[in-house]
């Protein structure tokens, strides 16, 4: 039989997959915005938005309960600690969709340009990258999380990427200065969109493994010190 | 780690022919807190005791291994159990003041050991209540009865007679289960004194309060430890399920 205590946490691993569910939703139609001026998708966006903002508080509140009374240790603690994490993570992710759409309406008129640089790909990388964070987070699978910390860098790469030769044409080319622009900042709204997944991954990780990764030279030489390296039986204190 | 004051080597212990603790080896660090915790019945209590012998009490009860406290095995035969048990004190569940005067009770130890000066008496009697963290309390009635005092002020009061005999670990069995929130929280933060003189062991029911006092925690279960670790390891990411399922709330 569930107790309330995990009663409760099945409730807040629901709202954080619902979460997480809805903000990949969003980006997925701000993509859509950005690809085939598919304007409609604006208004579901921001209907969306006040739903992630309600969970937002919802989870907020829920965490602060299970902490106040049942006061959670191990991992059922890193979940909760993750969850709020999680939470704000995509609560961000949620805004940076609907700026995406906001610089899309000059953008999208021009897919030819949007072809040059390959942003259809690198879209639809990012939306892979989302599939496996549900699926990280709903099967709490660390290597894939830290799989997809791998891909995250490899995206925010050719963000830079695209970025770079952005402003190389801008500099030689006055009169697409405007479009440029718009471009630039939604490019710079999907590196962000990766960096919160990258936490969201990382959080992953720290709920699964106990370990915290999301300052690589930071935890290295914490980790030696730190939970998360016992094997049960620390230092000689051992029945067996 | 710090240095090591007790070591236990493959202890097993019986009740008749039930075996209660099974082969356990740990180490306890000097002035360090050291919390037993586990479902009842685990074999913490039993397991604390057999650190100064007070299951000798127990009719037909039989240990084997061996308990090494600063080097010495405290079940050789040479052993002077007295006093062992002045350097390895106790304090129980339900405070056990004596039915005399709260200056007689720190004093019992000192006297039974030979100790007749009256103003030495008054030294350790006011060391040991300061000590005990409730000389404030108590400096002008010493002469009323122990029993007068509240259930967390005779606890303390029966700290502070343990600390009269100048032991060097304390053994605390559940020492703040009938107390209150406040008394419970002056207990611990006693503890958390005591702990830079004297190497303390404590069991708890209290998951909170064995997180909240210890540097080490040890989980008990079925007579065997589990798993030993520092307390922080313990509550954040214990290294067996079976710990953590108990800590957590899931089992026990």
């Amino acid at each position: 039989m569930q107790t309330y205590f995990e009663a409760e946490l099945a409730k807040l691993r629901k709202r954080v997959a619902k979460m997480l569910s809805l903000s990949s939703g969003q980006v997925d139609k701000s993509f859509q915005v950005l690809l085939n001026s598919d304007t409609d998708m604006i208004a579901q966006i921001k209907h969306d938005e006040n739903r992630v903002d309600k969970l937002d508080i919802k989870i907020d509140k829920l965490c602060q309960r299970i902490f106040a009374l049942a006061q959670p240790v191990a991992g059922d603690l890193r979940f909760i600690m993750a969850s709020l994490r999680i939470g704000n993570e995509m609560e961000r992710i949620s805004d940076m969709a609907f700026e995406i759409t906001k610089r899309s309406e000059s953008v999208s008129q021009y897919p030819e340009i949007l072809s040059q640089y390959e942003i259809p790909g690198l879209l639809d990388q990012i939306r892979k990258l989302f599939i496996q964070l549900n699926e990280a987070f709903s099967n709490n699978n660390a290597m894939l999380a830290y799989d997809i910390i791998a891909r995250c860098k490899e995206r925010e790469e050719d963000c830079e990427s695209i970025f770079r030769e952005v402003v190389s044409q801008m500099t030689k080319k006055s009169n697409v200065i405007i479009i440029a622009t718009d471009l630039i900042l939604i490019i710079r709204n999907l590196e962000r969109i990766i960096g919160h997944v990258e936490n969201i991954a990382e959080s992953i990780i720290f709920i699964v493994d106990a370990k915290i990764v999301r300052h690589p030279k930071l935890s290295a030489d914490k980790q030696k010190e730190e939970p998360g390296q016992n094997n049960g039986a620390g230092e000689g204190f051992s029945s067996e | 780690m710090k240095d090591s004051k007790v070591n236990v080597k493959d202890l097993s212990f019986y009740y008749g022919t039930n075996r209660a603790l099974k082969d356990i080896s740990m180490v306890i660090p000097e002035k360090q807190v050291t919390a037993f915790i586990g479902p009842s019945g685990c074999g913490k209590s039993t397991f604390l005791r057999t650190l100064n012998r007070m299951n000798d009490l127990i009719d037909n009860t039989r240990i084997e291994g061996e308990v090494m406290i600063d080097g010495v095995n405290i079940y050789d035969n040479n052993v002077d159990v007295v006093n062992l048990r002045k350097k390895v004190g106790m304090i129980f569940q339900k405070s056990n003041p004596f039915a005399k005067s709260i200056y007689d009770n720190i004093a019992y130890g000192p006297r039974i050991n030979g100790m007749k000066n009256n103003n030495e008496l008054d030294e350790i009697v006011e060391i040991s209540l300061k000590q005990a963290a409730i000389w404030d309390e108590v400096k002008d009635r010493l002469k009323m009865s122990a029993l007068s005092l509240s259930g967390g002020q005779q606890q303390r009061v029966c700290i502070a007679r343990t600390l009269a005999v100048n032991p060097e670990i304390i053994l605390m069995d559940e020492p703040a289960s009938a107390l209150d929130p406040i008394s419970t929280s002056k207990i611990e933060e006693l503890i958390h004194e005591l702990k830079k003189v004297y190497t303390i062991i404590i069991v708890t029911h209290n998951m909170q309060q064995a997180a909240r006092t210890s540097d080490y925690t040890a989980f008990f279960y079925l007579g065997e430890l589990v798993e030993m670790d520092k307390t922080k390891t313990i509550f954040t990411n214990p290294g067996k399920k079976q710990t953590e399922d108990y800590i957590s709330g899931r089992f026990g």
